[in-house]
């Protein structure tokens, strides 16, 4: 287990559908439940869907409940950024964590 | 490529058709065993399938109905007898005929096709349910046949196709829309895809992550989308999931949204229309100072995504607008808009020349000065709201075209219409008016003009007929022309039917123009067949009038076996027009300057000399004249010196006797009442400055009138 | 890495077309004569993108064997298209409610065959 107060990051790959929903949701969990500071790198993942998408909401809801911290870090893929545009969940075309983070619909 | 497929189809079907035979005969002996009926319907199910894939599509449609019949058999509509496995049997061998052909397969084979489906179908119809009439097709596009759950538009106007258009699209998937494997973001990226698109994700009913579960689905989309495509390709894009989905998709109709200060529709409008919002709770929540968004947020009547996706499709709307001025500066308005604004400016006109006529009394510099400018700017005025109301010809022209196509076939002709100058433009009050007139005229023409292609063909033309319709400006009239190729008039047969009618005196001779105005007079038709569309004579005659009244003439040009020409001569605009204010006794009359040659005056003496002659001398012509006092059944006395009005009407000239000729008279014309519908002579009434009602002269009818009048009398006097 | 999908049919001509459209496009195929045999190569645990099957087949009709691969964890949410012709309106609920994801009307084109593939399985 590692202390509270530590800052965790979660290397994410493949395509995060949802097959990979569940274990997303336990991942993020336990993650959340160790450490203070959880973040998601979304640089080597090959697609996301809405039920995974789902889960990275329903995580930065609960740190903030909790008063922990969720974020993205790693640049996010071409593929994913275009999804989710014409999806509506991003406004304009984020190339770094932060922007995406800051753009994505009510995160 | 797919070729190499086709023989394999081929095999395929040769095996499940001997099987088939099989089946069938096995069918006949044990008519209630459900597997061989389910057998038998599978392989004609494969058959069908494979069949209209490769191209096979005469096999495809025959399969289809022998499909249908088994259909019936499993579900126990239709119960299994030797007849019907008769047909069966004779419709497999149809099917294995139909294998030797390519596409496309000869008349006489499809024909033998459909002898056996007819027979098939027969006896469907006889021993099946009501099996024909829930026999294909319908049941397909959308599972347990609902139509999407989709609202329909309110009341905003049907769309233009080919023309875009903006749809509020909300889209609210079930919780277990993931377990049918429907992956939802491609459906949002497909609305996307379709046109000019916002999509807003509510993402606030999802959970905190350890109570969400994430095999469901929380979110819904709000979507604002401009596109050419219509309505039924947003529906399409959720085919699939209108079991799994509330979809709503509704038209915004972005001419009503805009209003003139804001530039787009209000927030508050969005949210009361989306019914995020009562009317009420927002009346309450506007009349606090903070921002809208802000006060409804607090008060928890809305939540902050709903704003935002209201605000989205502000934005959105905002964007289509503001490239829509780029693109089209035309907006439409409503008619009766604009017959209020020519309402308004004629009263400006009436009031201008009342104020002319009193500064011209009051000798101010200051005054006429101001009264001139005045005066200019409303003449600025006039001449723009007139022209708001010039529409091209053209937009009635299609109407035309239809009667043509449809008459010619009734009447076994041939016949096209060539519309030249549709961009022509007229008031759009006359467009409306020459609508029935123009109709009467090309069915003349197709009916009596047009010969049967045969006899075309004999007088050495081709069988088409051709009817020419064309529109040009003259001056402050448009010409309109309608001319035919056909057999023209016959002088003699219009010249026996007019004496025969009484229209004539035996001995009379007439200008062939003259005797070709003929056919315009009531209860005129040298049909010798009565005919359903012309042959009444009523037609002719109704042109005449309607022309008249809308102060505009006809003129008749023909040459035997070569065709006929019908002129019309329009005034542009029938709202206003220049007059001539004339009086006799207290009553007021306008008769259009357009028609007028010049005044002159004639002492009571020289007319009573003159007496029933009715007749005078102007500049060298002898003109016929009326009095309209005698015209109108005016009372008082007729002052010592009148005043004569020459007007020309039909190329010749006329003359009005009246009191007193008032003077020029810019004319707002109010369409008459009932009341004034019938009396002869008027076509109008305009109000003058001080409010007195002036009547206006119908020219062209009293002319008539007058015209024929002198024609009797010369003749009773011959 | 391209997309594996597994065509059900047991026309063999049918099978045999869609697979060389799909082909064309670049897709990886599988096929199977009908249900029983698909649930075979369900079972021998391949990555499938998309599954397209006929309704009426002999052993295991479609309908069946989408709600026993719906059963299988991998072909949980695979999508899953129907083929079935306009005759056959009620089949389309049916595979609907057994889990299928969506239908293709036969007979069908090429382009809208690949057009309603890359709506469910892109």
């Amino acid at each position: 287990m590692e202390q509270n107060s530590s800052r965790r990051t979660l290397k994410l790959a493949g395509a995060l559908n949802i097959e990979r929903a569940s274990s997303l949701k336990a991942e993020l969990a336990a993650a959340l439940s160790a450490s203070s500071e959880v973040f998601a790198d979304l640089s080597a993942i090959e697609d996301l869907d809405l039920a995974c998408l789902q889960v990275f909401y329903a995580a930065h809801k609960q740190a903030l409940a909790r008063g922990k911290i969720f974020h993205f870090t790693g640049s996010v893929p071409g593929r994913v950024v275009r999804r989710l545009s014409a999806s509506g969940f991003l406004r304009g075309s984020p190339d770094t964590a932060e922007d995406f983070e800051a753009s994505l619909a009510d995160f | 490529m797919i070729d190499k497929f086709k023989s394999a189809f081929k095999e395929e079907a040769f095996e499940l058709l001997s099987n088939l035979e099989d089946i069938f005969l096995e069918l006949e002996s044990h008519p209630l065993d459900l597997e061989l009926i389910n057998a038998a319907f599978r392989a004609i199910h494969t058959v069908k399938g494979s069949s209209g894939m490769f191209g096979y599509d005469t096999i495809s449609a025959f399969t289809h109905e022998v499909e249908t019949a088994l259909d019936h058999c499993r579900d126990g509509t239709l119960s299994v007898t030797t007849e019907l496995i008769g047909l069966t049997l004779k419709a497999r061998d149809h099917i294995r005929r139909l294998l030797d052909f390519e596409e496309p397969v000869p008349g006489e084979i499809i024909a033998e096709g459909e002898a056996l489906l007819a027979r098939l179908l027969a006896y469907i119809a006889k021993a099946g349910p009501e099996a024909m009439a829930s026999a294909p097709a319908a049941t397909a596009a959308t599972p347990n046949g609902k139509e999407a759950s989709a609202k329909k538009a309110g009341n905003a106007p049907a769309p233009v196709p080919g023309e875009s258009e903006t749809y509020r699209v909300r889209f609210r998937p079930k919780s277990g829309i993931f377990r049918d494997g429907t992956k939802v973001l491609n459906l949002l990226e497909e609305i996307s895809g379709l046109g000019q698109a916002e999509n807003y994700p509510d993402t606030s009913m999802i959970p905190e992550l350890d109570s969400l579960d994430p095999e469901s689905c929380y979110c819904t989309w709000d979507s604002v989308l401009t596109t050419t495509g219509g309505e039924n390709e947003i529906h399409d894009v959720f085919i699939f999931v209108a079991d799994q989905a509330e979809i709503g998709i509704e038209r915004i109709d972005i001419a009503s949204r805009i209003n003139p200060g804001a530039g787009t529709k209000r927030l508050g409008e969005i949210l009361v229309e989306r019914g995020a919002v009562s009317g009420e709770a927002l009346r309450e929540a506007l009349s606090s100072q903070k921002r809208l968004g802000e006060v409804l947020v607090e008060k928890h009547i809305v939540s902050k995504p709903q704003i935002e996706s209201a605000l989205m499709e502000q934005e959105h709307l905002k964007k289509v607008h503001e490239r829509g001025e780029g693109v089209a500066a035309t907006i439409r308005v409503a008619s009766d808009k604009l017959d209020a604004l020519v309402d308004l400016v004629g009263e400006l006109v009436t009031l201008q020349a009342r104020l002319q006529q009193t500064a011209l009394g009051l000798k101010d510099a200051a005054i006429s000065s101001i009264t001139e400018q005045f005066e200019r700017l409303i003449s600025q005025l006039r001449d723009n709201t007139m022209s708001i109301r010039m529409l091209p010809i053209g937009s009635t022209f299609n109407k035309f075209r239809r009667v043509v196509r449809d008459l010619s076939s009734e009447l076994g002709k041939e016949a096209e219409l060539v519309a030249e100058g549709a961009d022509t433009e007229l008031d759009k009050t006359v467009i409306e008016r020459l609508g029935d007139p123009l109709v009467h005229i090309i069915r003349n023409s197709l009916d009596h003009g047009i010969e049967l292609p045969e006899a075309r063909e004999k007088a050495g033309k081709s069988r088409m007929g051709t009817i020419k319709l064309a529109a040009k400006h003259s001056g402050a009239s448009v010409l309109i022309q309608v001319s035919d190729d056909g057999r023209g008039l016959d002088r003699d047969a219009i010249r026996n039917k007019a004496i025969e009618r009484g229209l004539l005196q035996p001995g009379q001779e007439l200008q062939d123009k003259e005797l070709y105005n003929l056919i315009f007079e009531p209860n005129f038709s040298t049909a010798k067949v009565i005919t359903t569309v012309s042959g009444r004579g009523v037609g002719m005659d109704v042109v005449k009038r309607e022309i008249d009244l809308l102060g505009g003439s006809v003129q008749l040009d023909t040459a035997r076996g070569k065709g006929m020409t019908v002129t019309l001569k329009i005034p542009l605009t029938l709202a206003i027009i220049d007059g001539l204010l004339v009086r006799i006794d207290r009553e007021f009359f306008v008769i259009p300057l357009s028609s007028v040659d010049g005044c002159i005056e004639m002492t009571k003496t020289e007319l009573s000399t003159r007496g029933e002659r009715r007749i005078i001398e102007y500049r060298g012509e002898l003109v016929p004249y009326v009095s309209l006092r005698k015209h109108f059944d005016s009372s008082g006395e007729e002052p010592g010196i009148e005043q004569i009005v020459i007007a020309t009407a039909h190329d010749a000239r006329v003359g009005f006797v009246v009191d007193q000729v008032v003077g020029d008279y810019q004319t707002v014309i109010k369409p008459l009442g009932r009341m004034f519908r019938d009396v002869e002579g008027i076509s109008g009434a305009t109000i003058l400055g001080d409010g007195t009602v002036a009547l206006v002269l119908d020219v062209n009818r009293l002319a008539s009138m007058v015209q024929r009048e002198a024609g009797r009398k010369l003749a009773a006097g011959a | 890495m391209p997309k594996k999908i597994l065509i059900v049919d047991d026309s063999a001509a049918i099978r045999q077309s869609i697979s060389f459209i799909l082909q064309q496009e670049g897709y990886e195929t599988l096929e199977a004569t009908d249900g029983l045999e698909a649930l075979k190569v369900l079972e021998s645990g391949p990555t499938l993108d998309l599954i397209i099957t006929d309704v009426n087949m002999p052993n295991l009709d479609g309908i069946g064997f989408i709600k026993k691969a719906r059963e299988l964890t991998p072909f949980k949410f695979t999508p899953i298209l129907v083929l079935t012709t306009e005759s056959q309106g009620s089949k389309m609920n049916e595979g609907k409610e057994a889990g299928a994801t969506g239908w293709i009307v036969k007979p069908f084109n090429a382009d809208k065959l690949l057009g309603i593939v890359k709506k469910v399985a892109e």
